[in-house]
């Protein structure tokens, strides 16, 4: 069993308790708009191109079987044609500076535990364990599953990172085994998703809710960004969860930041900017919840 | 206390001395000039001071480590620069007569060639020309320099208070009258020495009851003090901490140790006792702590030590309660570097003392830095091959070398360069730097030639051939200074309160010491490692380049071979858990300690060991390496210590911390590794540090230095020092203020990866 990675990183302090081990596996469902982790939308391997790093050696050009890079005179001479590429990453192979990698590499479950046990003594001593984020978990749960459970055998903390847009069937593959959903909960109105994630709330609230019924630990994870769900209807949604689903531990808001555009840029895709809030902006939505008792000690800044 | 209107005139009576008992038995002579040494050596104490004990060092003087000329001197040393200036002086000035003056020619003339370094210098065998490095490591450019010094004593002060010195001298008389002829000008030595150090304890009596004469109210109380501390330890053993503190210091000048050591072990029951006998409350004791401290930093002038916490403590309730007033101190001295407080580390400490250590850390003090015991004492026993209880007083000074408190010496007698040694294979032993041959081939020991290599093994095993040479010349310069230094004096006051001297009626290093060790420094290890990595990825591995175009591309320092620089760059590195770059640092990593370590055999010393050095001479030796294959720039500074080469560790903070517990820390005698936090690390209700150390030091973690700082402050301090006068940083085994630093160490600094 297979499953395709863009990325893993080791001491994460912000994806679950303690120190964690973070799995990222490529490809989601949703085109959310703000997307900071784009490479991970398509589930293939594909391009990334670091323009910075690149010395124009040719070096690319020379093994292209279709001609997907071109290296002309002047400046910034090496261009890529994304849209020609065949992701067989003969590229990545030769270039120096690795200004040219091919995102998405195959793990089997065995590969992906050995290397988080290289930190089991910080998970023990810290109360921390692994994390599978994306992407979207939910796309690879048979997977997930397997390894989940093969990290619950040898004692490590599980957490899932979710977007919740997956099939149910997919989500109770994962209840097991999970010790803790990181969920997201981006927008509240059906119109507003359709829009800006690409997609229907219809199964994020179902899975949500199934969630809610096992009584799992959830964390709602929700990205505020400015103009776009900085709004009452959102905030009061949020505040209506927490208290509909005790299962809910807290709600953390996550203020919009632009590094998606630049890695949107490297795989040859493009991304709306949107305006990166202000502290007093920040405030103000801290403010807001502020308003009412019960949902003080739930929202927090991540 | 000595005063004279005569330049080099106490230097003079000490050359006289000298060439009185040239021909004398070492002891007496020593004895005896140590005896007019010390008759000139204090002076006055400080208007604040609660404890006597102030220098003024001549400049022809008996020590076992000191600066002078810009390099160490151990021995009878003169700093021949400031008596050349003084001796100027004296012939333009027209009190002095031409007698005079001539002495005074004659004595640097004599000295010239009658000091201690010179005796050893004279010794260098054949074959180390071309390749031991000059004296002074800041100016000449080679793999090796000698360091001329006997370092990293920690004295038996138990003994000293339990004894006093009368009760010392008592114990050295009896010995003598029962030994051989032969051993009787040691012990006779060690007693007219304790004689002369009382001496001065009562001169400083004389001085404090004077000044209480003269004075009044608190100033009268405090010199009255000050003076009834000094009768009391001129003839017994001292009752009380002022009194222990008083004798501690005025013994440590005189011998010129600089070394504290494990202050909580033989201090705590004196600060009890007092505590509970109503003698002294907390503040005083820390007042009088704070005196202590400051006259050692100013006194002493580098390395001190000062090492709290630990295994194989007397009494631990009373040690840690001293331990907690060190750390009171601590607080109170934020601004000052020395003494370099240490925190001993394990599991089943005191955990008031260690949540004590980690609240100061968190306020951005760079101590104390903590040292695990539960990994270093069993590394200890394999590295110096002794028991536990033993290993339980293992002790570092300097920049962090191990040696055993109150039986060993650790002195570091060389600085090894060991990416200056992969320059040297690259060149076919040719320094590119003076264009000398340098190393075997110098010696005239066969060894291939570039062009003979024809896998990435041949290279290794040259590399190996090279730095076992030069590790050779290590091992052969301690044993030369130890037997030179032995010729030349006993070292008593050190003899005095080391185990066995007094038992076995042997100088330290005839024979005297339970354990005779002695260290290499050695700097650039993982740039080394990370070199040869990149040479094995590059060369060998993708063949992306010739060894020849690498070569090609470091002369150049990269310019015009930028493809090659990135190549290079992007090579796996130490530090990020990864297997190649990891493994490659850890054989060499073995080989480097081990066959150091196997030196001990042929040079008759129970332990010979390297030391994973850390300080700032990883710029300043950086300065002589040129591009190195790790994508280093020529001139810039070296690895530090065991940690990864700035900036390399980009796999986070648990990937860094694998890599480092990969290096076996039983084969050497202390590494040292910088972390540099963010202040969140300590921040929330369970703060990350704890369990991240914790982790650390159960996977094998020895040691660390924290640094808790802003990224963004030394940045800033960069561009605007004077906002910034109180930043403080650790660089390597020193403290700082960062905006006192040179700006290559400075980016130093600034480019290690802060968590």
């Amino acid at each position: 069993m297979h499953a395709t990675l863009i990325d893993i990183q080791r001491a994460g302090a912000h994806d679950g308790p303690g120190l964690r081990t973070v799995f990222f596996f490529k490809g989601c469902p949703l085109h959310c708009k703000w997307c900071h982790n784009p490479e991970a939308q398509d589930a293939r391997p594909q391009l990334s191109f670091h323009r910075e790093s690149c010395m124009d050696c040719g070096r690319c050009a020379a093994v292209c079987p279709v001609q997907a890079h071109t290296v002309i005179g002047g400046q910034h001479r090496h261009a890529v044609s994304f849209d020609r590429c065949i992701r067989c990453g003969r590229c990545a192979g030769v270039c120096p500076s690795r200004a040219l990698k091919l995102i998405g590499a195959s793990y089997t479950p065995e590969e992906l535990l050995k290397i988080a046990r290289r930190d089991l003594p910080f998970y023990e001593q810290s109360g921390g364990g692994v994390t599978l984020s994306g992407g979207e978990v939910l796309l690879w749960a048979d997977f997930a599953a397997e390894f989940l459970a093969r990290c619950r055998a040898e004692g490590i903390h599980t957490c899932v990172e979710t977007s919740g847009f997956g099939t149910t069937d997919a989500m109770e593959k994962l209840l097991p085994d999970t010790d803790l959903f990181y969920f997201d909960w981006k927008i509240s109105s059906e119109e507003k998703a359709m829009e800006y994630l690409g997609g229907s709330l219809a199964p994020i609230k179902r899975n949500l809710r199934l969630l809610g019924q096992a009584q799992k630990n959830i964390v709602l994870r929700c990205p505020i960004i400015p103009g776009v769900n900085d709004d009452d209807e959102h905030f009061e949604t949020i505040l209506h969860l927490l208290a509909e689903l005790p299962a809910i531990q807290k709600a953390q808001l996550l203020p919009y930041h632009d590094f998606g555009i630049g890695k949107a840029g490297n795989i040859g895709t493009a991304q709306t900017a949107f305006p990166v809030p202000t502290q007093t902006e920040i405030d103000r939505w801290l403010a807001w919840f502020g308003e009412y008792a019960e949902a003080r000690a739930k929202i927090e800044i991540d | 206390m000595y005063q004279s209107d005569k330049l080099l005139e106490r230097e003079l009576a000490f050359t006289a001395c000298y060439r009185e008992n040239q021909n004398a038995p070492k002891a007496l002579r020593e004895s005896r000039c140590m005896q007019m040494q010390l008759s000139t050596y204090f002076k006055e104490p400080q208007k604040d001071d609660l404890i006597a004990g102030r220098i003024d060092r001549p400049y022809v003087v008996f020590a076992p480590c000191l600066e002078g000329d810009s390099i160490d001197k151990v021995g009878y040393c003169i700093d021949e620069a400031n008596c050349l200036r003084l001796a100027d002086a004296i012939r333009k000035d027209s009190a002095y007569d031409e007698a005079y003056q001539n002495r005074v020619e004659e004595m640097i003339a004599f000295w010239r060639t009658e000091n201690t370094n010179a005796k050893i210098r004279r010794r260098f065998p054949a074959f180390w020309d071309g390749s031991m490095g000059g004296d002074n490591y800041f100016e000449d450019n080679a793999p090796i320099h000698p360091l001329y010094r006997l370092a990293g004593v920690n004295l038996d002060f138990k003994k000293l208070f339990s004894l006093g010195l009368m009760g010392l001298k008592k114990e050295a008389l009896s010995y003598a009258s029962a030994a051989p002829a032969k051993q009787k000008p040691f012990y006779e030595g060690i007693a007219c020495v304790l004689d002369a150090i009382r001496d001065v304890i009562l001169s400083y009596r004389e001085y404090a009851l004077c000044q209480a004469q003269q004075t009044k109210d608190a100033q009268q109380t405090r010199w009255e003090e000050m003076a009834a501390a000094l009768t009391a330890i001129a003839d017994n053993p001292p009752a009380t901490m002022r009194q222990a503190i008083q004798l501690q210091c005025i013994y440590m000048l005189s011998a010129r140790c600089v070394e504290i050591g494990r202050i909580d072990d033989y201090m705590g029951d004196f600060y009890e006792k007092d505590l509970k006998e109503g003698r002294l409350s907390k503040k005083e004791a820390a007042a009088l702590l704070n005196n202590f401290f400051s006259l050692i930093e100013t006194q002493c002038g580098r390395d001190t030590r000062v090492i709290i916490g630990g295994l194989g403590r007397e009494h631990e309730k009373s040690a840690d309660a001293f331990a907690m007033l060190v750390m009171d101190v601590l607080e109170m001295r934020r601004d000052h570097f020395y003494p370099q407080i240490s925190l001993r580390y394990s599991k089943e400490m005191n955990q008031a003392l260690y949540d004590r250590a980690l609240q100061i850390l968190s306020e951005g003090n760079t101590y104390p830095m903590l040292y695990c015991d539960d990994v270093n004492i069993p590394s200890v026993m394999q590295a110096m091959h002794v028991d536990q209880k033993l290993a339980e007083q293992y002790s570092f000074f300097g920049c962090g070398e191990y040696m055993l408190a109150c039986h060993s010496i650790g002195t570091p007698n060389t600085a090894l360069n060991v990416a200056k040694i992969l320059e040297l294979v690259l060149h076919d032993g040719i320094n590119p730097a003076t264009g000398r041959l340098c190393g075997p081939k110098a010696a005239g020991i066969p060894v291939k030639g570039l062009s003979d290599l024809t896998c990435f093994a041949d290279l290794m095993a040259l590399l190996k051939e090279y730095l076992a040479f030069f590790i050779d010349l290590s091992g052969g310069f301690e044993e030369l200074l130890y037997q030179v230094c032995n010729e030349e004096a006993c070292f008593l006051q050190y003899s005095a309160l080391l185990c066995d001297c007094m038992a076995r009626g042997k100088a330290m290093l005839d024979g005297g010491l339970t354990h005779l060790g002695g260290t290499v420094e050695t700097y650039g290890n993982v740039t080394l490692a990370d070199s040869m990595t990149a040479i094995r990825h590059t060369v060998y591995d993708t063949k992306a380049l010739t060894l020849r175009q690498l070569i090609e591309a470091l002369s150049h320092n990269f310019a015009g071979h930028e493809e090659t620089h990135r190549l290079l760059l992007s090579a796996p590195k130490f530090g990020n858990d990864n297997d190649t770059a990891d493994g490659i640092a850890k054989e060499l990593h073995e080989f480097i300690c081990k066959t150091i370590q196997a030196q001990h055999e042929k040079r008759c010393m129970d332990s010979f060991l390297a030391v994973l050095i850390n300080n700032n001479m990883n710029v300043s030796l950086g300065r002589f390496v040129g591009a190195t294959p790790d994508g280093r720039r020529a001139s810039e500074f070296l690895s530090n210590g065991n940690s990864p080469y700035n900036g390399q560790d980009r796999e986070g903070l648990t990937a860094m911390l694998c890599s480092m517990c990969k290096m076996d820390t039983a084969i050497h005698a202390g590494g040292n590794q910088n972390l540099k936090v963010s202040r969140r690390m300590f921040a929330g209700e369970k703060p990350l540090i704890k369990p991240v150390l914790s982790a650390f030091f159960a996977m094998g973690g020895q040691q660390v230095n924290l640094s808790v700082v802003d990224q963004k402050d030394l940045e800033d301090a960069m561009e605007h020092p004077e906002r910034h006068e109180n930043l403080v940083v650790r660089v390597g085994g020193f403290t700082a203020r960062f905006i006192d630093l040179d700006k290559k160490t400075q980016q130093d600094v600034l480019s290690r990866t802060a968590y």
